[in-house]
């Protein structure tokens, strides 16, 4: 058993996931608004990526930053406009928001790009290098590192700066912090503006390694769900914590005798639940987002 | 006066609908939905009038949004060639009078259930004459009970599993050649070599149809001395198979790659497994898919790693059949097709207007439209159309028309299996990936 | 202060006197009960179309209803509830298929979800809001991909096909599910007036409370997941018999759990009405929405939800309640309408708007 390919894939894939999970575990951390249309955006991310590079010959990573623009304008509106309405409402009155809202942007992208597969090839796919028999690709590798970058930014950013410091205050008490004068609907709008991104960086990083249409937003949607509950809430860390088991609940667990590989969500979802039981905030989860 | 509480005493105003925020916002939903209603309720297909020149009706719920809708858009396209040509060449004559064919569609949404109380609507409200199939096993299974219910003769082209006509149904027929078929064909192309692969990798989908798939596969090839070193299956909606090929890579002699590496599943992780492939540097010597390589989007997707893939399909534009249909030949459709979508045909969309060229045929067979006469006629047709032969066995499966083994080649599709019908050579073994 | 305590603890004991105030619930199950028997009228009038697509929406109602035992009552939102029915439609068709007669298979279907909640709901029970949700949702899942790959069906791929029974069979389907949705509806009345309904309730306002009231907020908790099961499982086994052909995707889709927490919410969770007016508005418009032959009627569906999620977060029951409310008695009728208009007003703005 190849042992070597089997541990780079875990945390190589585990990342991956990390990124998909970043966006959704801040806005849920931050305004405790489980956004199922988050895998909405990351699909309008992967699209937007793909635009630019068949379009501007514009490569998927270097142009990760525009992706994220993009998806960040389009968060802020979404926030400004619907979300904002329903800030205070109970659990359910969100779902089912973001759900509509997930109908609507889907149907959207698949009226204006139509249902067909896409995916980015760039010249150098699959290029990497070779440790004895384990093969590194770089785009994987890259993937993994910008994951981690936008986490490490997202922690440095909640922790160090003014606006970052803002929006943690406005996710432990929205009351204390609007009389700290903190507008409280633009920190908001930032915040799902932010996590929007961070969905728009995972789907052009999803572009090029594998490949997306329409109807993928559920699958994506799911995983950060599970990632995020995983991980735990309360430090973008966890998202990193929450894609490493989830990658290993999919990669490393199948391969033990008389497990196979039929039964992936089984096995995620019985990691699911026993993580809950044992750690009830998810491994790395907090109280607060700090 | 009528004085609004909570408003002072300031009197009525004609304007308070805009006024006040409450039936402000009243208002503008109501602004909105209704004529969002309306125009659903106008856009009612049902409710169509009766045409004055003596019409068929044609129905069939198709998916065109969801998990399988780019497979439906397909279907859809080849269903409405079939009733443009029909109709631009006279229609459908049956003694004195000449019908005009019309299609009567729904989306389901790729929901199975959705499409059984579809079709159910098209049979009942809109009393269509016949139905021609859905798109996928799942939702075949749920609407062929309906259609023998009702007695309603169904054809269809887009699922092949066996569970489908071995319910001991008489009005369901299927022109495209059966799930057992699919790898068959590619491993029958593959023994012909004079060097032919002696390892195989089988990884498969868990869905019933690609189940049925690589069983089938298994079997021809561990009798036919094609060792099967590895043979696993996945989930089918999981979007990475990496455990699943980081396995696959060292099961062949020696720890190697296996020679051959075959995928019974959908297109999806046909693309997944070709990139996670170049990602883990597995170089088999051939690659196969069930499904995939012959849907046009297989080899824009993967670009230059697409070449040399075997594929099956149940049709393609190279094969050389000459029906007596409007079509003719695989390229003449191929050529029509373009004209009218412009982009090239599928092989769902070619069995779908082979769904409607096997109505034609048969109503013309039995001379009435009578579902009765019409199935019977279905039950025993024979004939040769552009998409191959039709004929159905006893429970409605077409077990006449063989499938075709396709290769990528330099970025198109070319049909290597059967000899008869093939128009290049099988290019072996393929070069490393990356 | 024990004036207090004695008044909560006859809060638990329904009022000996009813006065005409606390009638709602009469009121809400004989209007539940009017609406149920104006759709068993269907298979008169309509064709089969009509009452397909009528059988649907009652065998919907009937899941939002045993939904509303768990998610409306007790507050827990469970997003897996579609697992139980994936449970009655297999238990249905394997002993069906072993030829043992239906009502065997309904039964032991019930009787299997029941326990199935049961042993899930023991460790799951014990989280709470967004994670039970995904706790529940991630049961479903589990379960339908261990039906897929063990081939439970048989037809591979956990297909299952069963004999097709005879054209009167839809109607007699049809009456079944109304039937079962009748009696959801009584349970759901008795339970919104005994003991065990009123422990639900203080679970969902204040579980703390509660637990120090000294109600065993668990045990209350799992029962009332057993009890969202079991019709649920029944509308299963039903759901077997009508479609005769179905697949693990089919009757374990995770759709089907959001559509009916969906309309539930819409038509007010908690109340006994709810599910009912919410299954009705809900699927007739998805249906109008879908047989329209636009292709855009997905981005409609989801603009619709999102328009009644933002003005109608509580549910339209509680909206015409809110209405409906008993004012100040020297009103006149035209005042009173304009009361409960500003009292509308009110309550929708008071949700953040």
């Amino acid at each position: 058993m190849a042992f070597g390919q089997v541990l780079v894939n875990w945390l190589l894939l585990g990342s991956l996931y990390a990124a998909v999970a970043l966006g959704f575990s801040l806005v849920w951390g931050i305004m405790n608004i489980v956004n199922l249309a988050h895998g909405a955006f990351i699909v309008v991310g992967a699209y937007i990526a793909f635009w630019m590079y068949t379009q501007l010959s514009i490569d998927p990573y270097m142009g990760i930053p525009l992706t994220m623009a993009a998806l960040f304008l389009i968060g802020w509106l979404v926030q400004y406009v619907v979300i904002n309405r329903v800030i205070r409402a109970p659990l359910l009155v969100t779902f089912l928001l973001t759900f509509g809202l997930d109908l609507l942007i889907t149907d959207l992208v698949q009226q204006i790009f139509s249902s067909n597969r896409r995916s980015i090839n760039t010249t150098y796919a699959a290029d990497g290098f070779d440790i004895g028999s384990t093969h590194i690709a770089f785009d994987s590798l890259i993937a993994a590192g910008i994951a981690i970058l936008l986490t490490a930014a997202l922690s440095y950013f909640l922790a160090r700066t003014r606006t970052g410091n803002a929006i943690l205050a406005t996710g432990m008490d929205q009351d204390a912090a609007r009389l700290m004068g903190i507008n409280i609907s633009r920190t908001y709008a930032l915040t799902f503006g932010i996590g929007a991104a961070l969905a728009g960086a995972a789907g052009a990083m999803f572009a090029e390694l594998r490949q997306f249409k329409p109807p993928d937003e559920g699958t994506f949607t799911l995983h950060a769900f599970v990632i995020v509950v995983l991980g735990g809430l309360g430090t973008p860390w966890g998202a990193i914590a929450g894609g490493l088991a989830f990658g290993f609940a999919e990669t490393i667990i199948p391969l033990f005798p008389g497990v196979g590989s039929g039964y992936d969500d089984a096995i995620t979802f019985a990691v699911l639940v026993a993580v809950l039981v044992f750690r009830p905030n998810g491994l790395l989860g907090k109280a607060f987002y700090s | 006066m009528i004085i609004l509480p909570g408003f002072s005493t300031r009197p009525f105003h004609p304007l308070l609908w805009l006024i006040n925020p409450l039936l402000r916002r009243i208002m503008i939903s109501l602004l909105v939905l209704i004529p969002l209603f309306s125009v659903m309720s106008a856009c009612d297909g049902s409710r169509q009038t009766n045409t004055t020149t003596p019409t068929l009706f044609f129905g069939a719920p198709i998916s065109l949004t969801g998990s399988t809708s780019n497979e439906g858009q397909l279907t859809l396209e080849g269903y409405k060639l079939w009733i443009k040509e029909v109709n631009t060449h006279g229609g459908i004559r049956i003694g004195h009078t000449t019908y005009q064919v019309q299609l009567k569609y729904y989306d389901d949404g790729s929901s199975p259930t959705k499409s059984a109380q579809l079709t159910q609507q098209l049979i009942t409200s809109d009393k269509v004459n016949f139905l021609l199939g859905p798109y996928g096993t799942a939702a075949t299974l749920q609407d062929e009970a309906i259609a023998e219910q009702y007695q309603i003769p169904m054809v269809e082209g887009n699922g092949s599993a066996k569970a489908i006509f071995s319910k001991g149904f008489h009005y369901i027929f299927g022109v495209q050649s059966a799930a057992s078929e699919y790898a068959k064909v590619m491993l029958q192309a593959a023994l012909t070599l004079t060097n032919p692969p002696k390892t195989v990798g089988i990884i498969s989908a868990d869905d019933a149809f690609s189940k049925e798939v690589a069983t089938a596969a298994k079997d021809y090839a561990t009798s036919h001395n094609l060792n099967v070193v590895y043979y696993q299956q996945y989930p089918a909606d999981t979007t990475d198979l990496t455990d699943v090929l980081t396995a696959l890579k060292t099961s062949g002699p020696g720890g190697n790659v296996p020679d051959m590496l075959l995928g019974s599943g959908h297109e999806d992780e046909a693309i997944t497994t070709m990139k996670e492939c170049k990602q883990l540097h597995i170089n088999a010597k051939l690659y196969a898919f069930t499904v995939g390589p012959a849907v046009p989007d297989f080899i824009s997707v993967l670009g230059p790693s697409s070449n040399d893939i075997l594929g099956s399909s149940q049709w393609t534009p190279q094969e050389k059949y000459k029906g007596r249909d409007v079509f003719g030949t695989p390229v003449h459709y191929a050529q029509i097709y373009q004209t009218e979508y412009g982009h090239a045909p599928s092989y769902q969309s070619a069995e779908s207007t082979a769904v409607g060229l096997t109505f034609e045929y048969a109503i013309r067979k039995a001379g009435s439209i009578d579902p009765q006469k019409v199935r019977d006629a279905l039950a025993s047709l024979d004939i040769m159309t552009f998409y191959g032969r039709i004929r159905f066995d006893s429970t409605g499966a077409n077990t006449y028309k063989p499938m075709a083994a396709i290769q990528i080649q330099n970025g198109r599709v070319t049909t290597i299996y059967p000899s008869a019908i093939a128009d290049a050579q099988l290019m072996y073994p393929t070069p490393p990936l990356s | 202060m024990t004036t207090n305590i004695g008044q909560l603890a006859r809060v638990t004991k329904p009022l000996p006197k009813q006065t005409k105030e606390r009638r709602t619930w009469l009121w809400s199950l004989l209007i539940g009960l009017a609406i149920l028997a104006a759709i068993a009228t269907v298979p008169a009038y309509g064709n089969a179309a009509l009452l397909h697509t009528w059988t649907w929406i009652v065998m919907v109602i009937v899941l939002a209803q045993s939904w509303n035992f768990i998610g409306g009552y007790t507050g827990y939102a469970a997003f897996g509830n579609v697992a139980f029915f994936g449970i009655g439609s297999y238990s249905v068709g394997l002993l069906v298929l072993a030829g043992l007669p239906f009502w065997v298979g309904l039964i032991v279907g019930g009787i299997i979800a029941g326990v199935f909640a049961l042993l899930i709901g023991l460790p799951v029970l014990r989280l709470k809001g967004h994670y039970f949700a995904i706790a529940t949702l991630g049961t479903a899942e589990a379960l339908r991909e261990f039906v897929e790959v063990k081939d439970i069906g048989g037809g591979g791929g956990g297909l299952m096909s069963l004999p097709l029974p005879g054209l009167n069979a839809y109607t007699i389907v049809f009456y079944a599910f109304i039937s079962l949705s009748v009696i959801c509806l009584f349970i759901t009345a008795v339970l919104v007036r005994s003991k065990f309904g009123y422990a639900l309730i203080a679970i969902r306002e204040n579980e703390q409370a509660a637990e120090a009231l000294g109600i065993h907020t668990y045990w209350y908790k799992v029962g009332a997941f057993v009890l969202s099961a079991v019709p649920t499982a029944l509308a299963g086994g039903l759901y077997a018999y009508w479609a005769t052909g179905f697949d693990p995707g089919t009757v374990f889709d995770r759709s089907i759990s959001v559509e009916i927490v969906l309309l539930t919410f819409l038509g007010g969770t908690g109340t006994i009405l709810g599910p009912i007016i919410g299954g009705i508005l809900f699927e007739t418009a998805s249906f109008q929405f879908q047989t329209s032959g636009l292709s855009l009627h997905n981005t409609l569906l989801g603009f619709s939800i999102i328009v009644v999620t933002i003005i109608l977060p509580q549910g339209l029951i509680r909206l015409l309640q809110e209405f409906t409310r008993k004012s100040a008695p020297d009103l006149t009728a035209v005042n009173r309408f304009m009361e409960g208009l500003q009292r509308v007003r009110r309550y929708i703005t008071a949700n953040g708007i």
